[in-house]
Formats: C-alpha cells, structure tokens, sequence
C-alpha cells in the first residue's frame, strides 16, 4: 500500500470522525442547558465552606442564605423584617427578646426553639472568644454577653453594653440557628460540606472546587418554584458571559459596563442592574498633605469632579453619582451629589490659598505645590483604576495635580491595614453595608478602624454621641439626616457613586436583584 | 554516572532551597506578617489583640529561627493551616493535584501525538503546501497566547456551535478545549523541532543507504530517520511535562477546571498565604523533579551526557 493511499485513508478517517462529533454532541445532551426545574448560577470564586459561621465570603453566603435562615432578614428593598422570629422587643437597654415562630424544625427534624437559638450564639461567642472561625468582625458589633432561653419560644439576647442594633445583627447569616444536636456530635469538615439548617433548600451535593447543588426542602413552609439550584465557580467572566450566551446559565455576577451590549445583543439573555449597597468614595487623608484638612479644598475637589459625565462615558450610564455615605433606607433625600462647578471648585482653592502657578499650572501654597498620590486597586470595584485616572484628569483642571498609583487588590489590601496607614494621600476605596446609619458612617466616626482617612469633626461627633444613646427608630433616622447634610458639608471625603451591580440573566429566569449584593432566589421563577 | 545524578541532586536541592526562601518571604512582603494575614480585620483589633496574634503565630522570633521551623515543617508537608478553609493548607493544593495531573497529562498526549507527527509530515514533504500550512499552523501555536487562545474556542466551539462544555470538569468533552489550549505552544514546538532534527537526519548516509537498499518510504522514515531524529525531541518532551504541571495557571482560570494553579490563584485573591506557600512549593517541586527525571532518564540513554 503506497504512502499517498494511506494517507488519504487517514484523511478520510479523520473528517468522516469529525462530522460524527459534530452531529452527535449537540443532540447527546452533554452540552444542552441546564434542566427545566434546575437554575444554573455561575459566581466568581468557589464556595469554600457552608458552615455560616466559618466564612464571611459573598460566594460562600449566596449558599448559605437558602439553606439556613435568620431571625429576622431584610427584605429586597433592605426593610428588616421578620424571619425565624415573628416579632421582637426591646426589654432594657441591653436586652432583646424576640418571640419564635412555632412549629418550625430543622431540616434533620431537630425542633427549632429557644434552645437551639441559645445554642447557637453561645457556640459563636465561644468561637469569638477563641480567635476560631470567621466570627470577629460580627461578633464584636453584637457585643454580646448572655442569651436567656425564657420558654420553648421565647429568647432573649442581652448585650455587653447598650446595643439599639441587636435586631438588625440577627440578619446576619452569622446569627443563623444550627441544630444543637447534629452540630455538636459532628465533625467541622462535615458542617462545612453538609451542612443542616432550616431553609427551604438543602445541600444534596458538594464537589469541592466544582459545585454545589441545592433541591426544594419540601418540609418548608415556603415552597420555592425552582426545584434545584447549581452554583458553580467561573473565576474569568468572559468565560461566564459565555456560558450564559450558548445558555448552560441562569444567572452570572459582575457583567462588566463595557459588555452590557455583548450580553443583551444574545437572545438568550439580558442584564438587570440595581443601585447597590456599596460605597465608593475617594479617601482624603488628613494625616499627610495639609490641603486635605481644610475643609474648603476638599468640597473644591467634589465641585471639579464631574461625575455625571463619567457616568455616562465610562459606566455606561448604569449609575448615580451621590453626596451621602448612608445606604437606603436612612438615605436623606434632601442630600444632592456636589454639582460639577470648575469655576466654584477654583473659588474654594483660591480662599484656601492655594494659588495656581501659571507656570507649572499646578496651584501652590507658600512654595508647596498641590500635588497628591492617588492609590487604587484594579479589578476589585467596577471600573476602579479608570475612576481614578478620570478624577485625576479632572482634579488637573483646576490645578491639583495627581499622581495615580494603580495595585494588584492583594497588594491594596495591605495597604489599606492599620487604619490605611501604607496609603499615600487619597485613595480609592469601596465599603459595604452596614445595614443601619450609624454603622455605615463608622467610615468617617474618629474612633472607627474603617475610618481610614483619620477624619475627625466636632459637629459630625455630637451627633454620633446623641445617636449612640437613641433606641427609638424615628430620633435615629432624624439624627442620621443631620448627620448626611453635616457631612456633606465637611466633604471628608469625594462623593462617587453607590456602586451598581450588574447581573446577566437567562430570559427564562424572572429574578429582580437586591441592592445588598446577595444573589436570593427563593422567590425566583421560570417563565 | 554517580557523579552526575549527586550533581544533578544538588542542583535541584539548591533550586528547592531558593524557592523555599522565596515562599517564606512572601509573608514579609509589607514588613508585618501578622497584619497581613489579618487584613481588614486588624482595623477592629487593639494593639494587644494584634500582638497576641504576632506571638502565637511565632512572628515576635528572629526572621532565621522562622525560616528553619517553616523549612522543617515544609518538609513534612505543613504549611499550617488554610486561613480560609479551616483545615491544613497542604491538604487544599493536595486535593486539587488530580485535577492538574490529568488536564497536564492530556495536553501532553496531544502536544506529543499531533506535533511530533505534524513535524516528520512537514519534513517529508519540504517546501509544498502541507509543510508551509505545517509551519504556519506551528507559528500560530507558538505566538497565540493561550488566554486568547482558550477564549476564542470558548466562542466557536462552545457559544456558536455549542459542540462542547465551556467550563468545569465531568466528561471527556470538557477536556478539549483546555487540553488543547494548553497543548498549543508545545505541540507547536514539538513540530518544529522535530521537522528540523528530520530533515537534518534524512540527509544523513544511513538514510540514503536504507533508500538504496528499497527500503520503502514510510520504512525509511520512521523507522531509520525518525528514531536518530527523536534524540533532542525526547529532551524537549520531557522538560515540557513540568511545562504543562506547573504552567496551567491561566488555562485553569479561563476554563474553571479545579486544578492547582486556579488555587493558587483564588488563594492571593483571599490573602490565604499558607495555601500560595504550600502551592508555589509543591509546584516548583513538581517541575524541578521532574526535570530531573528526564534528565537523569536522558544521561541513561545516552551515555554521552554524563561526561560533559
């Protein structure tokens, strides 16, 4: 057999091969979507653990959120309402009690009561008290000191010191009922990979790395629409734009702006956004450069920031620029983001005394030129180092010259630790939700270690003083508006945005997001 | 041949030596390794918590004295434990080894099976159609980046004709499209190499006697020609095994396959430096064995080696 006959045979061979993959894959299933009753969702990093009280990460809690409950929750316009507890009270000014909804159980059958609740947050108190876990930062808001079980369904939480929060820190997955039992007798690995709560779905399946699958616990009084969900990771979002483009996902996280028209020019899908819960500001130093601490130069910068504009070129309008650092629902609607007014912004500098040197067109005080080091991540906001350079170009117009330094976000964090003492003069920064006024507004609170800047002001503390000492809802949010048009005032900080979340979503899923970044789908349907 | 294997040994010891010194150091980047593992966290700790952390995790002893008790546990596979996993660091990359293993295996097959072939094919037939289309095709293998690369079979095979998964593991489908990414720069290599050892060896006497003597073709080929022109392609393979072990980081993150370099990865992104440690280290590993192997396998079969 010659050489030339052999390899046409091999040719042959090979194409006819090739034509059989190509007819057979597409109807083998193996590359069809996901089942009818079963929502695919693809996030960014894998769900590590499913023990609420070992993991803070958003991708482990999008998990836990449908497989354990809370006592109270906030519901999608970020209300806190009832969850396990039906209702709550105030008793002292240390002491909550909350009433339990009867007849609840855990998904092992284990009652739901007072008990397993006291259980619970001693068993995390320990944990606090013993550096385990991931229980510090929401342990040391709760302050707690003792949980009274007053009958089978009757709690009562009492803090170190007088806490108006308590009810608000019961939202958090981190307060989430374990059943004592099953939580006792087994090992962490186990609670960590199959973990048992009261939601109404549970795990039936974990591959680490890999996914993990949720189905409808029939047994809950909810009864969700959508039988099964699958959360996988995907780390490169193209690659989950295009999953959901040939349809093998429901629902992915952080569609970038720039690929908002990408994602809805496919028929299979389109993008919902919403305001979310998280603050993005530029940080202003008052420890470094002397400009920062006058109060005129930082409302200048705000004024020659035009934001309005960034937000349509570079965020494809999907944003609105703010002046206010609280979240909804304590949002004072009478706080308007600064307007965009170079020539007030040059006013300001002037009676400063920062003069612009028309030389070197970067403004100076006795010899000092204005000049300021920006650091900012790239990658872990939306749009983080293209904010900076478009507040830096802005800020040069009016004579305060920037410098952008742009850092890997492992490297920025480093930075930001000891109160962010590794930043240079201002910084680019996003913080999440608080859930309440005062918690958000620890960003600029003296004594707050997220207070990064070292801002300080005498007017905005009295009122965090008269604040801290308010139990009654009505007097707090009157003294959080005050607090928003103080700050507002003060300008501690550039005003950017709350920043938008941005999901693509198949078009057979009816799914709305919520502002705190939580993916829930426990009200969620099929077409 | 003693001598080049202790040779050989110590050469490798010191490689593992400096990467150790390299994956101890990466928790003294920003000076404190105390506040870099606490991060955020330390915003809400007093300066006493912070130094009991310092103190149990052994951060107050000189920077030698915590770089021999690391080294020792190192050796024993204890990177202490993951910050986020809540379980030993070593134990998380561990657990992700297969997943590596088998994607860096099937890209080898393939960079093997279709590039060695490719190059004798575009040896035996210098200067057509086939051997520039060959050359062409190894051109792009070699330049393409495999981010690009990988992203755009996503969109044609996965998106378009939608043929084949385009994320994670389970079937053998979800194998080609990574496997082929990651195969692309050495299979592309491979064919070169081997196209230039072929036509290099074809010129040889032997070959013109084999073909004087009716040896067919194909004979000629790969029976007398291929086998001598092997000798500096087996080199070549052979280091590229802890090439395709070690060099999947970005492949893994594109695809989502739960391998070791996609650890690493998601481990910087969560400041989990026990894990980078333990992952940097069983990687350099890994790569710096298995070069030896074929090292010590290549001065075995040609006894040259051992001499120079």
């Amino acid at each position: 057999m010659g050489v030339h006959v052999m390899r046409r045979r091999v040719w042959r061979c090979g194409t006819i091969l090739l034509a059989v993959m190509l007819m057979v894959l597409p109807a083998s299933g193996i590359v069809a979507g996901p089942a009818p009753d079963t929502a695919v969702i693809l996030q960014g990093a894998d769900v590590v653990t499913l023990e609420p009280y070992y993991s803070n990460s958003l991708t482990d809690t999008n998990v836990i959120i449908h497989v354990f409950e809370t006592l109270t929750r906030f519901d999608d316009n970020v209300n806190l309402v009832p969850g396990l507890a039906e209702s709550w009270r105030l008793r002292d000014s240390r002491t909550w009690e909350f009433k339990l909804t009867p007849g609840r159980r855990f998904q092992n059958g284990e009652p739901l009561n007072a008990e397993a609740v006291r259980y619970t947050l001693m068993r995390a108190k320990d944990l606090f008290e013993k550096k385990q876990g991931d229980v510090q930062y929401q342990y040391n808001l709760l302050d707690l000191d003792t949980v009274e079980v007053v009958d089978d369904l009757t709690v009562r939480v009492r803090s170190k010191s007088p806490n108006p929060l308590t009810p608000l820190h019961m939202a958090h997955t981190q307060t989430s009922p374990m059943p004592p039992r099953r939580t006792s007798q087994t090992p962490l690995s186990e609670l960590q990979r199959q973990p048992i709560g009261s939601g109404p779905y549970r795990v039936v399946e974990f591959v680490p790395n890999e996914r993990v699958v949720l189905e409808v616990w029939p047994e809950h009084p909810s009864r969700p629409r959508i039988r099964r969900l699958v959360w996988r990771p995907v780390p490169e979002t193209a690659t989950r734009l295009a999953e959901l483009a040939a349809g093998n996902a429901d629902l992915v996280m952080n569609v970038p702006p720039d690929l908002i028209p990408q994602v809805e020019r496919t028929r299979t899908a389109r993008v919902e956004s919403v305001a979310g819960m998280r603050r993005i500001i530029i940080g202003l130093r008052q420890d470094r450069h002397p400009a920062l601490r006058d109060k005129r130069v930082r409302q200048a910068l705000n004024y020659a920031f035009d934001c309005q504009t960034m937000m349509k070129n570079l965020l494809a309008g999907r944003g609105e620029c703010t002046g206010i650092l609280v979240n909804v629902p304590d949002q004072n609607p009478a706080v308007k983001p600064y307007p965009y007014n170079l020539q007030r912004a040059a006013q300001l500098l002037d009676e400063a005394g920062w003069r612009m040197n028309p030389r070197t067109n970067v403004r100076e005080q006795g010899g000092r030129p204005l000049e300021l080091g920006m650091d900012c991540p790239r990658g872990r906001y939306i749009k983080d180092a293209e904010i900076c350079q478009v507040i830096a170009s802005d800020l040069g117009k009016v004579g305060v010259k920037v410098d952008v330094q742009v850092f890997d976000w492992s490297v920025f964090v480093s930075k930001s630790a000891r109160r962010g003492a590794g930043f240079r003069d201002t910084y680019l920064i996003g913080s999440g939700p608080g859930f309440d006024c005062q918690a958000d507004l620890g960003l600029v609170q003296k004594d707050s270690g997220s207070n990064r800047s070292l801002f300080e002001s005498a007017r905005f503390e009295a009122l965090w003083d008269e604040m801290s000492s308010a139990f009654d809802p009505k007097k707090r949010r009157d003294i959080c508006f005050r607090m928003q048009e103080v700050l507002y005032d003060e300008a501690p900080v550039i005003f950017i945005w709350f920043q938008t979340d941005l999901y693509g979503v198949s078009q057979r899923l009816v799914w709305k997001p919520r502002p705190d970044e939580r993916i829930r789908l426990h009200d969620a349907r099929f077409r | 041949m003693l001598a080049y294997v202790a040779r050989r040994l110590s050469q490798m010891l010191v490689v593992v030596l400096m990467v150790s010194i390299v994956s101890f150091g990466l928790l003294f980047l920003t000076g404190d390794p105390a506040e870099l593992l606490l991060g955020a966290g330390a915003d809400f700790m007093t300066q006493q918590q912070i130094d009991e952390f310092r103190r149990a995790r052994g951060f107050d002893r000189p920077w030698l004295v915590q770089y021999f008790d690391f080294l020792s546990k190192a050796v024993r596979g204890d990177f202490g434990d993951s910050l986020r996993h809540y379980r030993p660091a070593f134990e998380v990359v561990w657990e992700r080894v297969p997943a590596t293993i088998q994607l860096g295996a099937v890209a080898f097959l393939l960079s093997v099976a279709a590039g060695v072939p490719l190059g004798v094919v575009s040896a035996t037939q210098r200067g057509s159609g086939v051997d520039a289309g060959a050359m062409l095709f190894a051109l792009l293998g070699q330049s393409v980046p495999s981010f690009w690369l990988g992203i755009l079979l996503i969109m044609v095979f996965g998106v378009y004709l939608q043929v084949l998964p385009i994320s994670g593991r389970g079937t053998w489908l979800h194998f080609i499209m990574p496997a082929v990414t990651l195969a692309a720069f050495p299979l592309a290599r491979n064919a070169r190499l081997t196209r230039s050892s072929v036509l290099e060896v074809l010129h040889q006497e032997y070959v013109r006697t084999a073909r004087a003597k009716g040896v067919p073709e194909l004979g000629v080929v790969y029976r007398h020609a291929l086998r001598n022109a092997l000798i500096p392609v087996v080199t070549v393979i052979g280091l590229q095994l802890g090439f395709l072990l070690g060099g999947s980081v970005i492949v893994e993150t594109i695809f989502a396959w739960p391998g070791v370099g996609r650890a690493i990865i998601g481990a910087i992104g969560d400041k989990d430096y026990p894990v980078v440690q333990a992952g940097v280290t069983l990687l350099s590993v890994t790569f710096v064995g298995v070069n030896l192997l074929v090292d010590l396998l290549y001065a075995f079969l040609n006894p040259r080696i051992r001499y120079q």
